[in-house]
């Protein structure tokens, strides 16, 4: 193998293939969607992340060419969507949150059914439903009606719609959502797989998943865009300060002895013959929580637990929601 | 147009593996065999008082084509009034409360294609439902001689009238969310359009005579009897190339109200 076969990218990586400029989308007086403007590149996962209510699903749906908005226009592999929709839309897949499917076919059929209408006939079509349940372990539920399938598998199904022909381009509208930790590991891994030959917008709740797998996300809230940036340096602004809680075990008189600890708290839960178990409890920025741990460890406590209660993107996405967003 | 029929075919489908398809085709198959065993009733008793006694005045033969045909296919039709509004109701308004409209139009499809492709899919399972009628005329020639070009006529003027009230029905649900809302509001318009036909009919004219003229149960009325007036059959072609022109623009208003 071709030692720097790594990093070369397949060709048309960087090309974007989703470029949304300006939406405005008014249902009356409420303004869902505010001069949204982002574009997402092959290469590239893009998160897409907001509280409920935040226009994410409006966006998508105008994204997908269901919605046409008040303003604004959508270009999918350089056309416009609403122009040249038919012809553009075989470069996208799209999964809706709860994949909606007819229970009365069944899962091989379903997909046969979705790859004839997304033009794909005879040999092209075995392959891409071989492509597809392999990839998504489909097999033990082929023949299955799909109004008998677990949650989990109605996602697989779900997936397998939006990539049966292969589409460039996938708008994954929380993806996640109702599987089990081993199905979430497994997606995510897929995901991962799909990072360098397709451009990938991601709507997720899971901001943990934003974090490990994309590579840029866009915050909504109230319709604008607050945030569009990587979800690590999106961390760096909420890691100032976090709520800690820790439990510490040892001998000595008070854990923050000596030390000047800001609000935290020291309490003692337990008394286990010489030793006492105590739990520290307040708001903490970076420095503090070095320091803090740097001068337990010093002085001999055991560390028995560390937590924080919010993690640095959901401190920020919080900062942002709720406070850049607009509590207007 | 492979698209259109392999919509079309779902559709079917669909049908003949619910409950619902089911439900239909047993309904439409009672009550048009009630239909068709009472009016053989009917005839059968004009046919014995029209033989005449010995020494009585001779009466006029009885007509298979007024007394059993014509009314058969009219009966037949109003009993389409009520049964396509659950053939139609899940064409569009049930696809967009499930979402899978909006998957559907994220495929690269044309609004056309998914509009023909329902209404094609409704039209053959009320094929279907038309069968039983065939089923019944074949019945009757294999007693009688009920004429063949007077059956046809009205076969396919019930075929026509079938085509346009399925038209209307996927126009309707294209316009609300949810199955129930459709079968009620496509119902509620074709019974209307029933009563303005027969309110306004006897004696009317001018709006009155026009109001009536746009009933398709009235419209429907010479081509039970066989003859094909081409008046009607315009009438008929027009409703379903208009009601189909409508969806395709609803389904285009959809994605504009969301």
């Amino acid at each position: 193998m071709d030692p720097t076969s790594a990093s070369v990218r397949p060709a048309g990586a960087g090309e974007s293939l989703l470029e949304a400029e300006h939406l405005t989308m008014d249902y009356g007086a409420v303004r869902a969607v505010d001069d949204l403007s982002f574009s997402v590149a092959r290469g590239e996962i893009v998160g897409f992340l907001g509280p409920n209510g935040a226009g994410k699903t409006t966006a998508m749906r105008i994204l997908v060419g269901y919605q046409v908005p008040s303003a604004g226009t959508v270009r999918l592999a350089g056309g416009d969507i609403f122009r040249q929709g038919a012809t553009l839309k075989r470069q996208l897949g799209y999964l809706p949150e709860n994949p909606p499917l007819y229970g009365e076919m069944r899962v091989g059929e379903h997909l046969a059914w979705t790859a004839a209408l997304k033009g794909l006939r005879g040999a092209a079509r075995e392959a891409a439903l071989t492509r597809v349940r392999e990839m998504l372990g489909l097999q033990e539920v082929w023949q299955r009606l799909t109004q008998n399938l677990s949650r989990g598998f109605r996602q697989r199904v779900g997936l397998a719609q939006c990539l049966i022909a292969d589409p460039p381009l996938l708008i994954l509208d929380e993806p996640a959502t109702g599987l089990d930790p081993n199905q979430i590991h497994d997606l995510r891994a897929l995901l991962a797989t799909w990072r360098e030959e397709k451009a990938i917008l991601l709507s997720t709740h899971i901001l943990a998943e934003a974090l490990q797998l994309c590579d840029r996300v866009l915050v909504l809230s109230r319709g604008r865009l607050v945030a569009s940036e990587s979800p690590q340096l999106l961390a760096g602004r909420g890691a100032q300060r976090m709520r800690t809680v820790i439990l510490v075990r040892g001998t000595g008189r008070d854990p923050l002895e000596g030390l000047d600890g800001g609000t935290l708290v020291a309490r003692p839960e337990m008394r286990d013959g010489p030793e006492t178990l105590w739990r520290l409890e307040g708001e903490m920025d970076r420095a503090g929580r070095l320091a803090l741990l740097g001068h337990l460890v010093a002085r001999g406590w055991d560390l028995v637990e560390w937590s924080a209660g919010l993690s640095a993107l959901e401190q920020a996405f919080r900062k942002l929601t709720l406070e850049e967003g607009g509590e207007a | 147009m492979r698209e259109v029929w392999v919509l079309a075919g779902r559709e079917l489908r669909s049908f003949l593996r619910t409950p619902l398809g089911y439900a239909i085709l047993a309904v439409y198959a009672l009550v048009s065999g009630l239909v068709f065993v009472t009016l053989l009733f009917i005839l059968r008793e004009q046919m014995l008082q029209a033989t005449p006694m010995p020494g009585s005045p001779r009466l006029p033969a009885v007509s298979l084509q007024l007394t059993l045909v014509a009314p058969y296919f009219y009966n037949v039709a109003s009993l389409l009034l009520f049964v396509v509004p659950f053939v139609t109701m899940r064409a569009f308004a049930e696809e967009r409360r499930s979402r899978r409209l909006e998957v559907l139009i994220s495929y690269p499809l044309r609004v056309w294609q998914l509009v023909i492709g329902k209404f094609l899919g409704a039209v053959g399972f009320t094929l279907l439902l038309l069968a039983v009628s065939v089923l019944h005329m074949i019945l009757l020639a294999l007693i009688s001689a009920p004429g063949a070009a007077a059956v046809l006529g009205a076969l396919l003027g019930l075929l026509l009238f079938a085509l346009a009230l399925v038209a209307i029905g996927v126009c309707v649900s294209s316009l609300v969310v949810g199955q129930v809302e459709a079968a009620v509001l496509t119902l509620g318009l074709f019974l209307l359009s029933a009563m303005v036909g027969g309110v306004l009919r006897p004696g009317a004219a001018g709006l009155g005579r026009l109001i009536a003229n746009l009933s398709p149960l009235y419209q429907y009325q010479s081509l039970s009897a066989g003859l094909l007036a081409p008046g009607s059959l315009l009438f008929f072609a027009s409703i379903i190339v208009l009601a189909l022109a409508l969806t395709i623009r609803g389904v285009d208003l959809i994605k504009w109200r969301g």
